[in-house]
């Protein structure tokens, strides 16, 4: 610390240099936070926690409702000193007080027993807003600057510098709600900087900026503790904590676990995360023999519509104690397997029309017997849709005995509007095919036999009648598609 | 250090710190403790120190209150004039409640003028902690910054209302007197009753937030008992008139209306029931919030 005092008298960069200009020298190694045998719990409002309560499900669903507050105790008996210049870092996982410990030591939450005693202007800089929304990020500057205790003219002195640090360009003139959260956090680090706190509390904020921010900030934090400010960061990431600080406290569950070098407290905070990890895989209920089999607890099933040529896709459902780790499946139509279909897909033919599918699973996992489930047969596999013209077929019209009428096949699709409901859409979407048509010629409506070519010559038998030609169209998979051309003037001998 | 350990003893002390308890560590390096209740003169002092920051805040949310419309800071005017407006037709039209006014628009302007703003006052100041739990979960400040900036702020929205109003004043027919003088005292008092009970209706919400719902049926009563579109005189008698006609909305909006109209008579009593009001709601309300102060943030 001696060596860095000289640089920072001559620092003038550095925003709002303390107020009394207390040399750093001095400070340095002297006491800047104590927190005595802290204790914290709050109240919180529209909801409340179960487990624990002996009441009736009704009773407990109006404790929802009305009387809904809970006390959490997020901190339990946490004592440590801070000097000037250090950097700790805090640690932890989720809801283990950290961000709590913070807001009392910024004076925003009371202490509920216990002590805390700083030294000079805490600042909290958080994720969540401090600032007031609907005003521009201007009055915004000013306003954080005046609460944090600065005197209107340094305000002035500061705000160019601190629209600079935030980079946020004319946004300044805007209300806060119209900002991305990263110019809102930007802005929010620039304002807590700007009046040189004693004690810096980062709560995340880091993890929002971009890389050239990152970079500002981390400069800012160092022209802090220049400055024989100590800076407390808050961070999951033991990647800034081990590039910032010089000593990590580790809270668990409002607990102080551990507090000393970077390297040791990570280490060991990783090392029992691993633990806990690990002790949740293996914490499954294994018999002494070590052959629990594996149990569906949500069946498996398939999605797909069950139709010739539709493809069907089968699906794991969930299995206890564990997830598995391999799946075996046999399709299964009306409950027989069907050869060969032993794939997580299956494209149903003409052979399963009738049948209702369904799908066994056979889920392994080492140490685990195999497991077996079945899924909900589906309904009867249906035919597609049946064909339908798309062109009409057309007769040569000059009826007379001894011409020729050339027949005309039409064209054809799978499926017409009428079959779409049922089927897959993608199946009866219209698709055009090539189906083998069959001809019949009719007189007057009427089946003429024999007459059952492409192509019919007329005869006298046709005299006097309306000869029309009915086309056939037939293909796997589908109900047959007719189509009748329209009639031909009365036959003329 | 192994994971699961106790911390050791240290908890950071340097080795010259080793063996003292903490507290006397920061008591002897002159350390200040966070939070708890400072005493009632530093709590004042602390307060005027950042009076730039009351007279920031409160502007910026004047001026926000407007900000989210086309018409924007023009509704400072349109508000009030259709206020009026609307309690015209209602009050002087349809039912009639002039009794024993020869300017009823004029009286029933400054009723309702005087009755919004104090409507406003108490409602937003009963909020004024809970409604800012962002900035007091953030930043440490004196916590009676926020009553006293949410009752100024309402009085900045005041000022172009008084100012329509004394626009009007001569269009109904009052002539313009020496007791218009006397107007800013009327207000003074006014925000200074409102910021005392907005300290204490602070507190309360605070300690109980279900009372914040109650609030508006207050203001409801107080709509009906406060003489805002009739004569109290003229309606009641005895006891119940005397306990109407000096309750403090009612005492306000008359101390108003006697300086602006010719008709209202300035009356000594009314005078000293303004101050008694304002002066002892504004202690009693500034001890009664700061005695908690140590409690505001806490959930």
């Amino acid at each position: 610390m001696a060596e860095t005092a000289g640089t920072t008298q001559t620092t003038p960069t550095a925003p709002g240099a303390a107020p009394d200009a207390r040399d750093a020298a001095d400070l340095a190694g002297r006491p800047v936070l104590v927190v005595d045998d802290v204790h914290l719990s709050y109240k919180t409002f529209g909801g409340r926690r179960r487990s624990g309560s002996k009441l009736p499900g009704w009773a407990r669903g109006v404790g929802q409702g009305v009387g809904a507050v809970d006390t959490v105790h997020a901190v339990k008996g946490v004592s440590f000193v801070a000097h000037h210049g250090e950097s700790i870092g805090l640690i932890g996982h989720n809801g283990s007080g950290k961000s709590t410990l913070l807001r009392a030591v910024a004076g925003a939450l009371p202490v509920t027993s216990g002590a805390i005693y700083t030294d000079g202007i805490a600042s909290l800089l958080g994720v969540s807003g401090a600032l007031i929304n609907n005003l521009s990020g201007e009055r915004n500057i000013i306003l954080g600057c005046l609460a944090l205790g600065l005197k209107p003219k340094d305000v002035r002195r500061h705000y160019e510098e601190v629209v600079d640090f935030a980079d946020i360009g004319d946004f300044v003139q805007l209300p806060m709600s119209a900002y991305s959260s990263g110019m809102g956090a930007r802005l929010r680090f620039a304002i807590s900087t700007a009046a040189s706190p004693d004690i810096l509390m980062i709560d995340e904020a880091l993890a929002t900026g971009d890389a050239a921010f990152k970079a500002r900030s981390q400069e800012r934090i160092d022209e802090i503790r220049e400055r024989a400010g100590t800076v407390l960061l808050v961070s999951h990431s033991m990647n800034s904590i081990r590039e910032t600080c010089d000593r990590v406290l580790w809270l668990d569950s409002g607990v102080l676990r551990a507090d000393g070098r970077p390297d040791e407290v990570i280490d060991a905070y990783l090392e029992s995360q691993r633990a806990k990890v690990e002790a949740r895989k293996t914490a499954v209920e294994v018999p002494a023999d070590g052959a629990a089999p594996l149990r569906s607890t949500k069946p498996p099933f398939f999605v797909g519509a069950p139709h010739v040529e539709s493809r069907l896709e089968g699906r794991n459902g969930t299995w206890s104690p564990i997830w598995a780790t391999s799946f075996r499946y046999q399709w299964l139509a009306d409950g027989e397997p069907i050869p060969g279909a032993t794939a997580k897909r299956i494209t149903l033919s003409q052979a399963q029309v009738g049948a209702r599918i369904s799908l066994r699973v056979t889920a392994s996992r080492d140490g685990f017997l195999d497991g077996t489930a079945t899924s909900e047969p589906s309904a009867p596999v249906t035919l597609l849709p049946p064909l339908v013209v798309t062109e009409q077929p057309g007769l040569v019209v000059l009826p007379r005995v001894g011409a020729t009428l050339e027949g005309h096949d039409g064209a054809w699709a799978v499926g017409g509007a009428e079959a779409a409901d049922g089927a897959d859409a993608a199946a009866g979407s219209g698709e055009p095919v090539e189906p083998v048509v069959h001809h019949q010629w009719l007189a007057d409506g009427e089946p003429i036999p024999g007459a059952t070519e492409r192509s019919f010559t007329l005869t006298a038998d046709q005299v006097g009648t309306r000869v029309s030609l009915r086309v056939t169209a037939t293909r796997d998979g589908c109900a047959d598609g007719t189509a009748i051309t329209l009639e031909t003037d009365e036959v003329r001998a | 250090m192994t994971a699961g350990e106790p911390v050791e003893d240290a908890q950071g002390r340097l080795p010259a710190e080793v063996g003292r308890s903490l507290a006397d560590i920061a008591r002897s390096n002159g350390l200040r403790q966070v939070g708890g209740r400072p005493r009632l003169g530093a709590y004042v002092s602390a307060l005027v120190e950042r009076r730039h920051f009351v007279w920031v805040l409160s502007r910026s949310q004047a001026y926000a209150q407007n900000q989210d419309s086309y018409l924007g800071q023009a509704w400072n005017i349109l508000n009030p004039l259709i206020n009026g407006a609307v309690y015209l037709a209602v009050f002087g039209l349809v039912l009639r409640t002039d009794r024993g006014v020869d300017n009823f628009i004029a009286y029933l302007l400054v009723g309702i003028f005087i009755f919004q703003f104090m409507q406003r006052t108490l409602t937003m100041g009963s909020k004024a902690v809970t409604s800012k739990l962002g900035l007091v979960n953030s930043l440490q400040f004196p916590r009676a910054l926020l009553p006293i900036s949410v009752v100024l702020t309402e009085l900045i929205v005041l000022l172009p209302t008084v100012a329509v109003l004394l626009v009007l004043m001569p269009i109904t027919g009052e002539p313009i007197t020496l007791w218009w003088l006397a107007l800013p005292g009327a207000v003074g008092l006014m925000y200074l009753f409102g910021t005392g009970a907005a300290f204490i209706l602070a507190r309360l919400v605070v300690e109980v937030r279900d009372l914040a719902n109650l609030v508006p049926f207050v203001m409801r009563a107080m709509l009906y008992f406060s003489g805002v579109f009739f004569s109290i005189s003229s309606y009641t008698s005895g006891f119940l008139g005397a306990v109407l006609e000096y309750q403090p909305f009612a005492v306000y909006i008359q101390l108003v209306r006697t300086c602006v109209m010719v008709e209202a008579d300035p009356s000594w009593q009314l005078w000293t029931a303004g101050a008694v009001w304002a002066v002892l709601t504004l202690l009693v309300g500034f001890v009664y919030f700061w005695r908690a102060e140590a409690k505001y943030g806490r959930g």
